[in-house]
């Protein structure tokens, strides 16, 4: 069983998500500020994540995640009311590993504490697998061209052929920006006969199953006006 | 209390007062080496008495008397008359003299005398009625009982006076021919008589059998000749040596205290700076004219003072004079005072009465119409060069030279005034095209201009501060709604996700799960318009960092339209674009211009009319790029685009929809903050956007 600490001033918003976890079989612990927080990691070594909102009486999210960053890697998601784009990079900059708005889809929530989980536990620690020549892998979106398989964050993904080819093509191609007519003309390996927008609407479903939260995509992001690319994550 | 003293003036003052007995004293000397007198005699210390000018000026009064009786032989009353009076008494007494007559000389004379001819009988004087005349013995004690006396009888001659006694006799005797009446001939015994005169009288004194007495006054009556031969030695006796040194000492001390006295004007110990009082203030030509006139009163007394001839008038004299000539001094004073005063408080120009018929005209023309102005203007100018073209007819090169100096003034000041104007007129334009950061220099206006130059300025001023004003007012409606939005944000967290739990729990009853199901749907829709409430007050306020590349707009069209294809295909809908051959190309921020997209096709899915058509074109006209959506509404249109545009307005049948209402007011706002173009057409049910970037 995993440790969370949870640590927010609203204790309706902190007992929601005790709800919530524990019901996907997390133990948690509460804090509710910057301070307590601190004290409970210190008593306790035994601690898997952290969810910190950032405004806290005393002492603040991003001060607290700062502090835990100088001694521990526990991983540590922020939860707040800030949406801007600044207050998330300040967010991340300062030791925290994701970022989610308030208000939160407790959907969202739990698949980006399972995935910090995961990897905070399995895949961080896991040597380097030995590399087939068959796999694609952009950060923990893997793609096995031999068993034709997708797996996010070690959860297997089912896509359509059509998709699997563009993901494939992309992945294989990570960083780079290719336009709809590209992507058409690679994939289906014949010319495009522009007013394409199939492409787009492929590039949409894959987003949906292999992200998780599609508007804000972290592999297969949009450069709207000129294509679409997999970040390249490693 | 100690009295303050103001140097400067103590000073000044002192120099008014030695100015005068510095000029005087200059004058009296320049007038004393100018007059021929014997500087020997002087430098020897000799008494005036014993010199050979006093010698002279006495031999001319025995002259004079000689010539004096010679008249009175004649016929007096007949040959000068105008000059003396006299009159003849019988006389008793036991000299033989049976006649007197008594001569008085109006302008008198400091020379008495007594002539009497041995060879008639009668005698004759200068001595009027002071003394008892009918005694010749009288008369002869009161002539001789003074010191300096001479006396003439029977070719010998008795006297006090060294140069004309007995051993200097030849000097006499030549006086006595023809030639010694020339050598020293002078005023007064040219005033008696002419020169063929002048011969009859040594004749009469050669020939005739005279005894004479003279003696001159102890106490000097009259201002004669002598009487000024002996102030005038005395005076110089006085200063003696080195009076051509004493000249340019003079003038030197008069210019040293000429600063002094300008340093010393207008100070004063009661209070700092010049002190004025009325009569500074008073015009300097009105002031001239008061102290001109005040010069005038001393002048008038100075020159009343004629033809004194006793020493009593005399002096009495020389003091009015001196009065007049103080009061032409103290009239100097007060105009040199006041001038000087202007002079320092630089207030000389504006006391002048042309100044001040200079600034009334000026103030005529400055109130005159600008119309009337320059129909005055053009006037002057017409006049001006009617009076050159008279010249030049009447006198060829220089009239020709005036009309060119002329035309070239009047088209310097006509460009002059057309810069300014143009000058006004580029602001003016410059800020109607918004540039509201503009300065006018007033100086560099001509002055009718100036008024207009400054009240641009200020609107420009007013403007920016206006719009500086605006923006920072909306910043701050920003920062306001992401804060308060930031406070709504957290209870709405709560609610959402105890709504889900809610949701979660087995609730019997439909009813509640009815009212849970609305309660879940106000709650995303309360999340979704805290979320649109920033983004519409930061994009209409302009608090977006845009982040501009280049973007094509037909890849982006397909991307876009791939992304709603699936809520299209829910509604029934069917789109239809067309693109151009070529690539489109825009430079602007990506995720904004998707976002306006996004605004815009999720706008036609929630109001499209189910199962029609909607086109999407790309158009390319001139430098420009088009975007045009157009879709058929599922509900009547019956408000205005301006509405329409306004932010939470929506057709008010689509009011129940979700949606906050602000899509297309965000979507105008991200769209202008990216220099693009947004507009709306409604035409019955068709609804039209056209959006317009420029091209790259």
């Amino acid at each position: 069983m995993y440790n969370i600490l949870v640590c927010d001033d609203d204790k309706e918003i902190v007992k929601a998500i005790e709800i919530y976890l524990s019901k996907e079989g997390y133990n948690i612990l509460k804090a509710y500020d910057g301070v307590e927080a601190l004290d409970i990691l210190k008593k306790n070594d035994d601690i898997q994540l952290i969810i910190l909102d950032i405004m806290m009486p005393k002492l603040d999210g991003i001060e607290t995640a700062n502090l835990i960053r100088k001694e521990k890697g526990i991983p540590i998601i922020m939860l707040s009311a800030k949406s801007e784009d600044y207050d998330k990079i300040a967010g991340l900059n300062n030791g925290a590993d994701d970022y989610i708005t308030k208000p939160f889809n407790p959907l969202e929530l739990i698949a980006r504490v399972n995935s910090q989980i995961r990897r905070y536990t399995s895949l961080g620690a896991m040597v380097k697998k030995e590399e087939d020549s068959n796999i694609y892998r952009s950060g923990d979106l893997m793609i096995n061209d031999s068993t034709k398989t997708v797996e996010v964050e070690g959860k297997e993904v089912k896509l359509t052929p059509t998709e699997y080819n563009i993901l494939k093509f992309l992945t294989k191609n990570k960083g780079k920006v290719y336009s709809i007519e590209q992507i058409y003309e690679n994939v289906w390996e014949e010319e495009s006969y522009g007013a394409e927008n199939i492409i787009a609407v492929h590039i949409r479903h894959i987003r949906e199953k292999i992200e998780i939260n599609p508007r804000e995509p972290k592999y297969l992001k949009v450069i709207w006006g000129i294509g679409y690319k997999i970040e390249n994550l490693d | 209390m100690e009295k303050k003293v103001c140097m400067p003036r103590v000073l000044k003052n002192i120099s008014y007062v030695l100015f005068p007995i510095l000029v005087t004293i200059l004058v009296l000397l320049i007038f004393c080496l100018s007059y021929p007198l014997e500087k020997d005699a002087i430098k020897a210390g000799t008494n005036f008495y014993d010199t050979n000018t006093f010698a002279e000026d006495y031999a001319n009064r025995i002259f004079g008397a000689l010539t004096t009786v010679g008249l009175l032989k004649e016929d007096a009353e007949t040959t000068a008359y105008s000059y003396y009076y006299s009159h003849t008494e019988k006389i008793e007494n036991n000299e033989k003299v049976q006649n007197i007559h008594y001569y008085t000389d109006y302008r008198g004379s400091n020379v008495i005398w007594l002539v009497i001819d041995n060879d008639t009988k009668e005698a004759y004087t200068n001595l009027g009625y002071s003394i008892d005349t009918s005694n010749l013995e009288n008369i002869r004690n009161k002539i001789m009982e003074n010191e300096q006396n001479w006396k003439y009888q029977d070719g010998n001659i008795e006297t006090t006076i060294e140069k004309l006694s007995n051993e200097n006799i030849e000097y006499i005797n030549s006086g006595l021919d023809e030639e010694g009446i020339e050598t020293i001939g002078n005023v007064e015994t040219s005033d008696l008589g002419n020169d063929e005169q002048q011969d009859k009288n040594t004749e009469e004194i050669a020939t005739n059998n005279y005894t004479i007495y003279t003696a001159l006054l102890d106490e000097m009556e009259y201002v004669d000749g002598i009487y000024t031969d002996q102030l005038l030695y005395n005076t110089l006796s006085l200063v003696n040596q080195n009076l051509i040194v004493l000249i340019p000492l003079l003038i030197g001390l008069m210019i040293a205290l000429v600063p002094v006295i300008i340093i010393g004007v207008g100070r004063s110990s009661k209070q700092e700076g010049i002190a004025l009082n009325w009569f500074d203030k008073i015009k300097i030509e009105l002031a001239t004219f008061i102290a001109i006139m005040i010069g005038c009163i001393g002048a008038v007394l100075s020159l009343s003072v004629g033809g004194a001839s006793t020493i009593v008038t005399f002096t009495l004299g020389i003091s009015i004079a001196a009065v007049g000539f103080l009061i032409i001094y103290l009239a100097c004073i007060l105009l040199f005072e006041t001038v000087v005063k202007r002079i320092k408080t630089h207030t000389f120009w504006k006391t002048t009465i042309a100044y001040w018929i200079y600034v009334k005209t000026k103030d005529l023309i400055a109130n005159l119409k600008t119309t009337k102005k320059v129909i005055l203007y053009f006037i002057l100018f017409i006049v001006a060069n009617l009076f050159c073209f008279a010249i030049m007819w009447s006198d060829g090169f220089p009239g020709f030279v005036l009309t060119v100096i002329l035309y070239a003034v009047t088209l310097n000041l006509l460009m002059k005034r057309v810069k300014s104007f143009h000058k006004i007129t580029d602001t003016i334009h410059s800020l109607y095209q918004g540039d509201t950061d503009i300065h006018l220099t007033e100086t560099e206006l001509c002055k009718e201009m100036q008024g207009t130059g400054k009240e641009i300025n200020d609107i420009a001023g007013g403007l920016s501060n206006a719009i500086e004003e605006k923006l920072k007012s909306e910043r701050l409606k920003t920062e306001l709604i992401t804060n308060v939005s930031h406070d709504i944000k957290t209870p709405l967290t709560s609610i959402i996700n105890y709504v889900d739990l809610l949701k979660k729990e087995k609730i019997e009853g439909e009813k509640a799960k009815e009212y849970l199901e609305i309660l879940d749907n106000k709650s995303q829709r309360l999340k979704k318009l805290t979320e649109d409430l920033v983004e519409a007050s930061k994009a209409s306020s302009g608090a977006i960092k845009l982040n501009k590349e280049k973007l094509n707009v037909k890849e982006l069209i397909k991307q876009v339209s791939g992304e709603f294809e699936d809520k299209f295909k829910a509604q029934g809908l069917q789109e239809i674009i067309s693109l151009p051959e070529e690539d489109a190309y825009i430079y602007a921020d990506s995720r904004y211009v998707y976002r306006v997209l996004e605004n815009m096709y999720s706008n036609i899915a929630k109001y499209a009319m189910e199962g029609t058509r909607v086109y999407t074109d790309i158009i390319e006209k001139g430098n420009q790029v088009l975007i045009q959506l157009k879709n058929v509404s599922k509900q009547k249109l019956n408000i205005s685009t301006e509405e329409l545009m306004q932010r939470f307005v929506r057709g008010d049948a689509s009011r129940n929809t979700e949606g906050s209402g602000l899509g297309l007011s965000i979507a105008r706002s991200l769209t202008e903050l990216q220099e693009g173009s947004f507009n709306i057409y409604l035409d019955g049910d068709l609804f039209k956007v056209t959006i317009t970037f420029e091209k790259k």
